[in-house]
């Protein structure tokens, strides 16, 4: 297994080497980053040429991409184009802050998916079976941004007829959110709808699958057979049936991490919340490419250890599974 | 004389691919039905073509036709959007801003803060962003089922090549890398984020082609073609192909939904489809702006996304458990 775990790493490496060497020739054949700069009527020619010598830029691609993995791996992905901001400090911040966010999400997700697709599973083609696959469809064909801004509608709509605001619809902390418990409970009045937001669809997908999973194990053989010796069926349920029906789960929830990335950079936008997703966006928006290379870097590396962690987990659970 | 050979043998092999696909269709089908009002037991039953047992289990299935006919009411509302819509697209009248949603003047979906009417611009949008996800769909299928056919054909070079492209692009985040090109290279043209989402897309497809053809390629029928000295071009194209339509068209359902509300995203973001180009993800940022107590700017477009996605999913469904019933999911 140990094998398995060093030959995954190193070819991880490998991917990881392509990907950055794809991202940095995309971002930098597609156009001078100091293009908008140069038009600025009262910009020194000094600044421009300091910036062009730092970053290389009038070298060849090949070049420019060694520098810049130098830079990456020496200096922490260095600074920002103009060269005023070191990158990793702001990333590190903003990362700390998706973390709680998709943990919280992610956890919840997954709690309260597996429990609607078992139910469903028990209870197939009841009520609740009919209602839970309504509302994953609609879950799943539902924008995500739109189910904020929704929610922030709704809000607003209430604040208005009733002047109660029932939960707070921009940032993470108020402005002054005092020390301790009181901090924790105004982050968490603060997250409930970032949350809720970025549950919806992983929280979809998880229940129809738990669902199926659970459906296709409890018509196994293995299942009838501990109902034929006599095992009481609360028994069979939770330890025969369940506790297999979980297993392609993991892999899943390891795969759905990338999806998850993608839901907190809508989610932290509408929200602005102080995250990597807008760390991101904002980027993009000032058309620096170096925060947004050194963002699909770390989201690239964070996938990798997700899918790994995933594989070996599937291993553990698994008795069947071999690494060769 | 082995040229008749080859040609006999050609047509045996695609006899027993014939066969095969129809033996697959039949599973579920209620015999018995056909024969019972049959008057004479000898005469020989209609003959049904494969796709007519298909479109018989899609029309069985309500939901999936009822969201079809809302589909296609959807695409028509789009297409004639310039014929339909009560007002232009960018028409301003200021004297009647923000107004809620109202049967007067035909302001349904309410007006914006400059007094354009949004039930109009919705109309447009329909249009644009619809345009997109089924273009993104037919453009990802078709490199994607060339690339995956070939791949699972020879499983050579292009096989290695596709799989550690797969892995590259799995090990990025899929709307970051979207939205980095398509601020790079998109230019808010819709046909140039259509190509952008379509790179992206392709690689499923091509994967899924890939798997069907490792297992067809196995199969007896495709063995016979190979020995009647059919050229690789007729097996893929005559034997192999016509057995995975069924998977590639469910799967192109799903392209069509994953790409409007991913060009939804996009768009909402700013880096999308961009004016004088109407989409529905920039009509909502649109709405957004203009504060949120107009929340009707905000609610109708995204219902409209809703709507479409939602309706295509169904669709998939229905089209999954025609082509496929030995994959039909019990319903009570």
């Amino acid at each position: 297994m140990l094998s398995y775990v060093i030959r995954r790493l190193l070819y991880s490496i490998v991917v990881l080497f392509a990907a950055s060497f794809l991202v940095f020739t995309f971002v930098s054949v597609s156009g001078d980053p100091l293009a908008a700069l140069r038009v600025t009527p009262d910009y020194d020619p000094n600044t421009i040429k300091r910036i062009e010598d730092a970053k290389h830029l009038n070298d060849p691609i090949p070049v420019r991409y060694a520098y810049w993995v130098k830079d990456a791996v020496t200096d922490q992905f260095g600074t920002t184009l103009l060269g005023d901001r070191p990158i990793m400090p702001d990333l590190w911040r903003v990362m700390k802050n998706t973390l709680q966010l998709v943990f919280i999400a992610e956890l919840l997700a997954l709690l309260v998916g597996v429990g609607i697709g078992v139910l469903s599973a028990l209870k197939q083609y009841s009520f609740f079976d009919y209602s839970a696959t309504t509302f994953s469809f609609l879950g799943l064909a539902m924008p995500v941004f739109w189910l904020a801004l929704m929610l922030q509608v709704g809000v607003v709509l209430v604040y208005e007829a009733t002047g109660t605001r029932l939960f707070p619809i921009t940032s993470l902390s108020s402005v002054d959110p005092g020390g301790g418990v009181d901090f924790l409970i105004d982050r968490a009045h603060h997250l409930v709808l970032p949350v809720v937001v970025l549950m919806v669809a992983s929280m979809a997908t998880y229940s129809r699958y738990m669902r199926a999973s659970m459906l296709e194990v409890v018509n196994s053989d293995y299942v009838r057979t501990a109902r034929a010796k006599g095992v009481a069926e609360r028994r069979v349920t939770m330890k025969h049936a369940f506790r297999n029906a979980l297993i392609p789960l993991v892999t899943l929830a390891a795969l759905n991490f990338g999806t998850l990335l993608g839901g907190v950079i809508v989610t932290e936008t509408v929200f602005s919340l102080d995250g990597m997703g807008l760390y991101f966006v904002n980027a993009l928006l000032n058309n620096d490419p170096y925060p947004v290379m050194a963002f699909l870097m770390v989201t690239a590396v964070m996938i990798i250890i997700f899918n790994l962690l995933a594989d070996l987990a599937y291993g553990l659970l698994d008795p069947r599974v071999r690494y060769e | 004389m082995s040229n008749r050979q080859e040609h006999f043998g050609d047509r045996l092999a695609e006899q027993a691919g014939g066969v095969g696909g129809v033996q697959t269709a039949t599973v579920g089908f209620p015999v018995g039905e056909s024969l019972a009002g049959a008057p004479d037991l000898v005469a020989e039953p209609e003959a049904r073509s494969q796709w007519s047992y298909v479109r018989m289990r899609f029309f069985r299935h309500k939901l999936a036709v009822g969201s079809l006919v809302v589909l296609i009411l959807i695409a028509i509302v789009g297409i004639f959007a310039p014929q339909i819509a009560p007002y232009g697209f960018d028409e301003l009248d200021l004297e009647n801003s923000t107004a809620s949603p109202t049967l007067e003047d035909w302001h349904l979906f309410g007006t914006d803060l400059l007094g354009r009417d949004y039930l109009s611009r919705v109309l447009y949008g329909i249009r644009t962003s619809l345009w997109v996800a089924v273009f993104v769909a037919v453009l990802a299928t078709a490199v994607g089922t060339a690339v995956g056919a070939v791949a699972g054909y020879y499983s050579g070079t292009v096989d290695n090549l596709l799989m550690r492209l797969t892995d590259l692009i799995l090990t990025l985040p899929g709307l970051a890398v979207l939205l980095t090109a398509s601020v790079y290279f998109g230019s808010g043209d819709p046909l140039k984020i259509g190509i952008i989402l379509a790179l992206l897309f392709w690689t499923a497809v091509a994967r899924i082609v890939r798997g069907l053809f490792l297992s067809l390629r196995e199969k007896e029928f495709v063995e016979a073609a190979k020995a009647a000295g059919a050229s690789d071009a007729r097996i893929i194209l005559r034997h192999m192909l016509p057995n995975c339509v069924g998977p590639i068209v469910v799967f192109m359902t799903l392209i069509v939904a994953a790409a409007i509300l991913v060009e939804a995203a996009l768009s909402f973001l700013g880096f999308g489809i961009q004016p004088p180009n109407a989409a529905l993800g920039k009509l909502i940022a649109d709405g957004q702006s203009g504060g949120l107590d107009l929340w009707w700017l905000v609610t109708f477009p995204g219902l409209v996304i809703l709507l479409i996605a939602l309706c295509v999913n169904f669709v998939g469904d229905g089209l999954r458990d025609a082509l496929d019933p030995t994959q039909r999911r019990m319903r009570a």
